[in-house]
């Protein structure tokens, strides 16, 4: 091994070289005197760097941060606004038409209920719409397995259709156990 | 995700659990004024940015994520308060992204001869000297040796206080502790 370079032995005394690379730079160091003396010097200057003492603190300071603590804000959820919200709309439009016919407010809350009726109903109708149409899909699907089920008929006598239900059976099976002993091992093309 | 002693600590404190907060602040108090202390080197408005950051995380605390350690969460606001002195202080801010300059001391290359500092130094007098010249590494190299080697951060978890990528921080660490050792050699 060539001499590693000073980032490699940084690597070695972090403890962050892999274990292959650390033998062979351990092998290295017994052979190579240039580079324990680098090993050394490094291993010195990483132990004291580590090694700085501690900043002396006040003895009571923990009670100092405790004593300025601001009070404690509680986590405000995004649904909690939206429903305080149409709580408050809904609130405005009840006062708005409980107040009579006389207040500016209620031709405008009797819209907005009128248009929030008008949505429903829409939605509702979109809703049956959806509906129908999967009805009308399954029963598509019912009529097209008929047609089959006739034209399988036609093809194969009524008496053998339990035969062709073996044989389909069977080439399924063959297939799952082909499935599941099939070679995994595929040749890479690299030569050994 | 199964929860450490911290995000434990976190969730009470949520509850109005003061105590438990308390506990907090007893733990990391001294690794966050080693890590002012150094980086500030006042001893007063070292105590002042310490307990900011206490009074920082206590109001933001709903917002700390538990997929987060609480550690790396709590030195993100300390080296954002950091960030914040040195732009007031008007200190010429190298970029931490920036390609390192071009130094012969700071170059990963094996060097053909250098004097052995293991040598001529004993530990005590090492840590000393280390002390000394820490104050004149640049900031931002500085800020990353000191999470590394007083605060004792992975080079991932340092990544995710600075977000920067974890090779860039190996990088600077690197630059750092070759530009204090190159300053002892000339010693």
């Amino acid at each position: 091994m060539s001499c590693p370079d000073l980032t490699q032995i940084y690597a070695y005394l972090d403890g962050e070289l892999p274990a292959e690379d650390r033998l062979r730079l351990e092998e290295h160091l017994e052979t190579c005197c240039r580079c324990r003396q680098l090993v050394a010097d490094r291993r010195l200057f990483l132990e004291a760097s580590s090694s700085l003492s501690k900043l002396d603190l006040p003895p009571d300071f923990s009670g100092r941060v405790m004593a300025g603590l601001p009070p404690l804000k509680s986590p405000v959820r995004l649904w909690l606004w939206l429903a305080g919200g149409a709580y408050l709309l809904f609130s405005l439009m009840v006062a708005g038409l409980a107040l009579g016919t006389r207040t500016a407010l209620f031709p405008v809350c009797l819209q907005i209920f009128k248009n929030i009726f008008n949505l429903a109903a829409d939605l509702s109708n979109l809703i049956i719409r959806l509906i129908q149409q999967a009805y009308g899909f399954i029963k598509a699907l019912r009529i097209l397995a008929g047609v089959m089920t006739r034209l399988l008929a036609d093809v194969f006598p009524s008496g053998s259709l339990g035969l062709v239900a073996l044989v389909l059976g069977g080439v399924m099976s063959l297939a799952l156990i082909w499935m599941l002993l099939r070679p995994t091992n595929y040749p890479t093309g690299e030569k050994k | 995700m199964v929860p450490d002693e911290d995000r434990i600590l976190v969730r009470r404190s949520l509850k109005g659990d003061r105590s438990a907060f308390e506990l907090l602040v007893k733990k990391y108090q001294q690794p966050l004024f080693n890590y002012f202390g150094r980086l500030v080197q006042e001893r007063e408005l070292s105590l002042d940015f310490t307990q900011e950051v206490f009074l920082k995380a206590y109001a933001a605390l709903h917002t700390y994520k538990e997929k987060y350690q609480f550690s790396t969460w709590l030195f993100r606001i300390a080296s954002n308060l950091l960030i914040d002195h040195w732009r007031k202080k008007k200190l010429p801010l190298v970029s931490i992204d920036a390609e390192p300059e071009d130094d012969e001391h700071l170059q990963p290359q094996l060097p053909d001869l250098e004097p052995s500092v293991s040598d001529n130094y004993e530990k005590k007098e090492m840590m000393e000297w280390i002390e000394q010249a820490l104050s004149q590494l640049p900031e931002t190299l500085r800020e990353l040796f000191v999470l590394r080697h007083m605060n004792d951060f992975s080079y991932e978890e340092i990544a995710d206080i600075k977000h920067l990528p974890v090779g860039t921080v190996k990088n600077r660490v690197f630059q750092a502790r070759e530009w204090l050792r190159s300053r002892l050699e000339e010693r």
